[in-house]
């Protein structure tokens, strides 16, 4: 692979830096997606330590080995971490502390309610998309019983209610990016020891990669071009050399992304305020008060596995069905379906009714792209659905990135394309996703090797954002007037619509990604990092 | 039931029905008669005149129907929307079955390939001729003519009513003083009014959103439309003034004319330059001096309880109770303004539009314990999160408008300003004020508005005789 990446302005969000001071605060993983450092190390932690440890102790261990990186510039190698409610808990954070975390947080990603508006699991059953048995793992946050058992209300039947137990606990999650895999590999195992003799355990390690093609582009195990689309946080102070106005398509408030920053509702989250050596809330006019969250994020994170062979297996089986490609003449054939599928072309240019949406010749280099002067144009990012494919006759409606993100294609009326773009992005999130396994061989053919993705997600409010998309977009049956079908991605056997004239093409497509473990994480900022390790 | 730390508990029957209310009422008798009867014993005697009934269906061994009891405490909301209107349930589902039908037939959809849309309508319109035979016919005026005419009328007739009511005052200045002499007056009055007004119209540092709608520029865009009903003002007061200067300074016609439109002229001017800043400014003062819920604490307890209900079905249902603030401005705001949004979007949405948000089966609002509290029921599409994110990013003028008004709502800047703007403290601020929705039916439980809405323009396009072809094109997006 020579020179850069071509990808790397949408991967590194290069196109925004946090201004100073945030930028030493803040983890260097909000900002950036490391495409120069395109290998790394996904540690799942466990806090095995007793009674008689320090709960803060670890990070002490761990900031010799493996410091966690600023945003603040780029870096040889890298390392972020995230903290489950169970990990702080364990760690012996207050409860009056951990009150002031967001609720979703707190309960967890596998609450029974919670469940059931991510399709996980509805009363007693797994969803066909979970692997068999249920995940592996989780922060295993107990369920809270506060106020049950007396009052009123304690004496009617409960609707629904259930205690997931995963196999696995895990209270952190380290992930460090190197430019190469020995190196990588080294450094997991010496952090490993290290925090060993803390007594942090890691329960799960994943080798995980961004994954180049030959063009510089990331594609994911299933062959697609990815991680094209991502927000671009804007705030007037606090990002660096902020243009005017936020992005026209892609453009976000940065408290969307970093906490203690106004956000999308014209808020501003504030977080419990500590100080340094007493692990109580502390007086709000004492002047050298900590806002724990402040420059902090949540990490949501699902490891998702995919069957590759499964998925084009499915995809050629449909396209045996459909018959012959009126466009064409010809027979329609897996990629057409895949394609479909994701709404997007195995290259990553956007569907279209004629085809794809043609690639923006690239502008003559800047300082900021010095080095991309052999750069090819990349697929164009900039598109809206209103105007040129509104029925979805080439991005089906339904289709993975239309349900991840309908831009302004929820209008149904032109003077609605506006405020819809804008609701749109107000549920926007950072992706950080990195696979793991090898490349398959041969897409038709099952080779057994365990290959998939660990999808992480970077947002300020996980209710409006992360689980807006999956549960009202994503596994919403009735999303945009469709009905009884879901993401034909990441969603159970259901039908998937494929606009077509004279009438829609309808297919049955199967579920091949599954969800193997996940919690939500705190992303806590570097001042908060270095309170907690005084715990 | 909606229980709340200032009131006894208060049992809310919720009832959205098609058709008269008698066969309703003789329906939830049939059906829950007896376990009504069983509630009401529950309930607390009331202290009016109903109480005689209270006894008789709550007596022992009792056999009384409990309806005409309940049927002495409906309140009828003072704003009602309706997402789906003009369908009742029966066509609802009728065409649902038709939809599921087409669905079927067009399986998965190759076998019409080189077909026109035309074609394909045609052939799946004499197939299903014979199941379906509605679809000969010419299908139902959802919304009929008289019914929207009338919507406007009503809405006229009560913003005339405020609004000449309102320009009394100046026109009877008018009639005592010389135009010189009221000209100073007004300019005396007026002068500090708007200095005032253009000092406090903006939001408090900390309350600002920065929103695109204002109400200056809510009334900027729609300046020809606000001038256009001040000229149809001035034409409907002009033979009411006249005839009240006829009767009260004895003048002949003629003159009469001529003074009340002087009059009248006078009146608008007081209105637009006295009367409304003034009242803005007071109300200015009562939101800048207003105590806000930051982080209202909901009992983990119930919150558990309504989100275990949500979200099994595409519908989800609340219930919301607050109490209204005090102050005259403020009530008079809700109890005119209310009914007053009620019939704006009767008359001016009919095709189920909130905003850009189109997730409401059906919403109310009533005032309940003597109109000291709003009540508020939903029936709405997807989650309650992404029911108060549309609200937040779509709506949020009108959700102000009509909550501005209520103990705790986030701060609120000109009527419809900031307020829902705020997005979590307005989703904190709803949800302390809901109670759990123990029983819900729903008339249609797999359908979203959205979804009745499409199948209603498979089944309007299926019954036409002939389609152009770009009709027909559009109306096989839909399939």
């Amino acid at each position: 692979m020579g020179g850069r990446p071509v990808s790397e302005r949408n991967l590194d969000g290069s196109s925004w830096k946090l201004a100073e001071p945030h930028a030493h605060q803040v983890q260097g993983m909000v900002v950036s997606g490391f495409s120069h450092l395109p290998i790394s190390q996904t540690l799942l932690l466990r806090f095995d330590w007793d009674k008689t440890v320090r709960g803060g102790a670890w990070l002490e261990a761990l900031a010799e080995i493996a410091p966690v990186t600023p945003a603040d510039g780029k870096q040889d190698s890298s390392a972020s971490l995230g903290i489950t409610a169970t990990g702080l808990k364990k760690m012996g954070l207050s409860d009056e502390i951990l009150a002031g975390f967001s609720q979703p947080f707190r309960e967890g990603m596998f609450q029974t309610d919670r469940m059931r508006r991510l399709n996980d699991r509805v009363g007693t059953q797994w969803s066909e998309c979970v692997i068999d048995g249920g995940p592996l793992w989780s922060a295993n946050t107990p369920p809270d019983n506060s106020g049950e058992g007396s009052g009123l209300l304690a004496s009617l039947p409960r609707r629904d209610s259930v205690r997931v137990v995963t196999e696995l606990t895990v209270h952190a999650i380290l992930i460090i990016h190197c430019t190469d895999a020995p190196e990588a590999t080294t450094w997991a195992k010496e952090t490993a020891a290290v925090l060993k003799r803390c007594d942090v355990n890691v329960v799960r390690a994943k080798e995980t990669t961004l994954g180049f093609d030959d063009e510089g582009m990331v594609r994911e195990h299933f062959g697609f071009v990815d991680g094209l689309s991502q927000p671009i946080p804007w705030d007037e102070e606090a990002v660096r050399d902020a243009p005017p106005a936020p992005d026209p398509i892609h453009g976000i408030a940065l408290g969307d992304v970093v906490l203690g920053h106004t956000d999308g509702h014209h808020e501003t989250t504030t977080g419990p305020l500590v100080v340094p050596g007493n692990n109580a809330l502390a007086d709000p006019d004492d002047p050298s008060a900590l806002d724990l969250l402040f420059n902090g994020s949540y990490l949501v994170v699902r490891e998702l596995r995919q069957d590759v062979a499964g998925f084009w297996n499915d995809a050629e089986r449909i396209a045996r069905t459909m018959g012959t490609n009126p466009a064409t003449g010809g027979q329609f054939d897996g990629n057409w379906v895949g394609e479909r599928v994701i709404g997007r072309s195995m290259e990553g240019d956007v569907l279209r009714p004629d085809g794809v949406l043609p690639r923006k010749p690239v502008s003559p280099p800047n300082e900021a792209h010095a080095a991309s002067s052999e750069t090819k144009p990349v697929p164009d990012n900039e598109f809206l659905y209103w105007d040129d494919d509104r029925a979805g006759l080439g991005c089906p409606l339904g289709s993975h990135i239309r349900r991840g993100n309908p831009r302004d294609g929820l209008a149904t009326k032109p003077s609605q394309t506006k405020s819809l773009l804008a609701s749109s992005n107000r549920h926007r999130i950072i992706r950080r996703a990195r696979k793991f396994g090898p490349y398959i061989e041969d897409r038709m053919v099952d080779d057994g090797v365990e290959r998939g993705l660990i999808f992480a997600v970077i947002n300020a409010d996980i209710e409006r954002q992360f689980e807006f998309v999956q549960q009202s977009w994503m596994m919403s049956p009735s999303f945009h007037t469709l009905f009884d079908e879901t993401d034909p991605l990441l969603g159970p056997k259901s039908n998937f619509s494929i606009g077509a004239e004279p009438v829609r093409r309808r297919v049955t497509i199967h579920n091949h990604t599954k969800l193997a473990g996940g919690d939500y994480f705190f992303l806590p900022s570097l001042p908060a990092l270095e309170w907690l390790s005084g715990l | 039931m909606v229980e709340s730390s200032d009131y006894d508990a208060l049992l809310v029957i919720e009832a959205n029905f098609d058709g008269p209310p008698g066969p309703f009422w003789a329906q939830l008798q049939a059906l829950l008669g007896e376990r009504l009867r069983e509630v009401l014993r529950c309930c607390k005697r009331p202290m009016d005149s109903s109480a005689c009934l209270y006894d008789l269906v709550t007596a022992d061994r009792s056999r009384r129907d409990p309806a005409p009891f309940l049927e002495c405490h409906v309140i009828h909301p003072k704003a009602f929307f309706h997402g789906n209107r003009g369908l009742p349930r029966e066509r609802i589902l009728a065409e649902q079955a038709l939809a599921e039908m087409v669905e079927d037939r067009l399986k998965d959809g190759s076998s019409w390939n080189g077909q026109s849309s035309e074609e394909v309508r045609q052939a799946l319109r004499s197939e299903l001729m014979p199941k379906f035979d509605w679809l000969g016919n010419k299908p139902a005026t959802r919304i009929p003519l008289t019914e929207t005419l009338l919507d406007w009328l009503k809405l006229a007739a009560l913003l005339f009513a405020v609004l000449h009511i309102s320009l009394v005052p100046g026109a009877v200045l008018a009639a005592l003083l010389g135009d010189a002499a009221l000209a100073v007056l007004f300019a005396v009055a007026a002068i500090p009014v708007w200095m005032f007004f253009n000092r406090y119209r903006r939001p408090i540092e900390t309350v600002g959103t920065s929103s695109s709608v204002t109400l200056l520029s809510f009334a900027r865009k729609n300046l020809i439309k606000i001038l256009g009903a001040l000229a149809v003002l001035f034409l409907l007061s002009w033979p009411i003034s006249a005839s009240a200067n006829v009767l009260a300074r004895d003048l002949a016609w003629p003159a009469a004319w001529q003074a009340s439109a002087r009059q009248l002229a006078w009146g608008i001017v007081w209105l637009i330059a006295i009367l409304i800043p003034a009242v803005l400014i007071w109300m200015r003062y009562l939101e800048r001096h207003d105590s806000s819920q930051d982080g209202p604490e909901t009992d983990p307890l119930v919150l558990r309880q309504m989100r275990e209900m949500e979200d099994w079905i595409p519908q989800n249902h609340m219930v919301s109770v607050v109490s209204l603030r005090p102050q005259i401005p403020r009530r008079a705001m809700s109890y005119i303004g209310t009914p007053l949004i009620h019939l704006a979007l009767r008359a001016a949405v009919h095709d189920g539009y909130l905003g850009s948000m189109r997730t409401i089966h059906c919403a109310q609002w009533a005032f309940v314990n003597n109109g000291s509290r709003l009540l508020f029921l939903s029936n709405y599409d997807l989650s309650w999160e992404s029911y108060f994110d549309d609200f937040i990013e779509k709506a949020h003028e009108g959700v102000t408008a009509v909550w501005c008004g209520s103990v705790g709502f986030p701060p609120v800047t000109m009527l419809i300003e900031d307020g829902a703007a705020h997005g979590r403290a307005f989703k904190n601020w709803a949800r302390h004020s809901m109670s759990p929705t123990r029983f819900w039916v729903s008339a249609y439980p797999n359908l979203t508005v959205d979804q009745i809405e499409r199948n209603n323009r498979i089944a309007n396009g299926l019954c036409a005789a002939r389609l152009s072809p770009e009709a027909a094109r559009q109306w096989a997006e839909d399939l």
